[in-house]
């Protein structure tokens, strides 16, 4: 199935980084991310790979920093930001690291989510869009 | 397992080798399964090659190595894997060693790298209780300062494949955050196991190499070098990980050869090394060396 490996590993971090219930959550939108794959026409499965993990990304990424900060914040911007500018336990993403994420998470991810007609061209770009995600999850995971 | 498949023919043994791996494998996911999240083989997005198994429950995450036949000739190279998978995951993930129970010479090597995990478990005699059982955080974390200068090296080395034209500018971003006197220098380094080979050479703390033009994939291509450069950056002292000597390496890559894609760029970048086309090797040693020596 397309990206067991990947998802399995990625709701394993999830659940031991996460409340419970906050995993249970963000692993049910990454199981979609599997189920998508299922999907025949190839626009719209590409779409639904891009949307599940996005949702599941930042859903992730939101209940780890109120998790761990008591911080609420309601994008992944705002997370992005919180993280470069204060942290987790004083661990600060670099500017370095805050700018890939951005550029290569957050406004790709945009594109897709938000502009009529925008499709990922073909299966590498998804490949490419979720790898950055992972990247971006397992990195603040291991702050 | 290990003993007997070391002798008699290369070939089969490595089947057979593998063969008993994977049912080995089998055997503790299907016993870790009953209480926790398996994950068999994760697929990381920093890792060429991870831990074999990934399990988790709230608030616990255990990582699971069982050597490979490679790692059983050269136990280093599992060390370069443990450390690796080790920054990738989060800094309370468990690490356990899985190990043949009977006495087996030919293991000691392994089983002295028992100290850098937080648990060694016989196979033979596997008991599922005590691991379920590892409470979070019984490894000592890595220390937060390694890791932030290892994320900023694979940023360096990521960006700096992407764009090598961007160095000064990159230099002055990414400076090391251990410039500040808080670098340790060993005064000796391991160079890579290639050493005699035309295709690696290092000038400073910067291993250059070429590629072998009969291995397609990245990985293959650095597959040789990942773990001289790994075990030369980094030196573990039981569960603690240091940074040793501050090193990482470029790969040349051929004008006319296709890029690798991100994924196998980002790989290369955490295990140390950057995939550069069309710039001198002076060039390229002088941009490694300046960031890893935070002057710019």
């Amino acid at each position: 199935m397309a990206h067991r490996r990947r998802i399995d590993a990625l709701k394993t971090l999830a659940i031991g980084a996460l409340p419970a219930a906050d995993a249970g959550v963000v692993n049910a939108e990454f199981e979609r991310v599997t189920q998508a794959g299922k999907v025949r026409m190839l626009q719209r499965r590409y779409l639904l790979e891009v949307i599940h993990s996005s949702r599941a990304i930042d859903t992730g990424l939101q209940r780890y920093l109120f998790h761990r900060e008591s911080v609420l914040k309601r994008n992944i911007g705002g997370v992005l930001t919180y993280l470069r500018d204060t942290g987790i336990a004083g661990n600060r993403l670099s500017f370095h690291r805050y700018k890939s994420h951005t550029t290569n998470v957050a406004k790709v991810r945009n594109t897709f989510a938000h502009e009529a007609g925008a499709f990922p061209a073909n299966s590498s770009e998804v490949e490419a869009l979720l790898d950055a995600m992972d990247a971006c999850l397992t990195d603040v995971f291991s702050l | 397992m290990a003993r007997s498949l070391r002798r008699g023919n290369g070939g089969n043994c490595r089947s057979s080798f593998q063969r008993l791996r994977s049912d080995a494998l089998d055997n503790v996911e299907g016993r870790l399964g009953l209480e926790l999240f398996v994950a068999r083989q994760p697929d990381l997005p920093t890792l060429f090659t991870g831990p074999d198994l990934l399990a988790s429950r709230t608030g616990t995450t255990i990582a699971f190595f069982l050597p490979k036949s490679s790692e059983a000739q050269h136990p280093r190279a599992l060390l370069a894997r443990l450390v690796l998978s080790r920054l990738a995951l989060p800094p309370t993930t468990s690490t356990v060693l899985l190990l043949e129970n009977r006495p087996n010479p030919l293991d000691a090597p392994l089983a002295d790298l028992g100290a850098s995990f937080t648990a060694v478990v016989p196979l033979s005699d596997l008991d599922t209780t005590s691991i379920i059982d590892l409470p979070s955080g019984t490894q000592r974390p890595v220390d937060p300062e390694v890791r932030a200068w290892h994320s900023e090296r694979t940023a360096f080395l990521l960006a700096y494949s992407a764009d090598p034209g961007s160095a000064k500018r990159l230099l002055n971003r990414t400076a090391s955050p251990l410039l500040h006197g808080r670098r340790v220098r060993s005064g000796w380094i391991n160079p890579p196991s290639t050493e005699s080979s035309p295709r690696v050479t290092w000038q400073g703390d910067a291993y250059i190499a070429q590629v072998d033009p009969g291995r397609a994939r990245l990985f293959d291509q650095l597959q040789r070098f990942l773990t001289p450069i790994v075990m030369a950056t980094f030196g573990v002292d039981g569960e603690d990980l240091l940074i040793a000597h501050p090193s990482a390496g470029a790969l040349q890559w051929p004008s006319g050869w296709p890029m690798p894609s991100l994924r196998e760029l980002r790989r290369a970048a955490f295990a140390g090394w950057a995939v550069v086309p069309n710039l001198p090797l002076d060039a390229i040693s002088t941009s490694i060396n300046t960031w890893l020596s935070g002057r710019t």
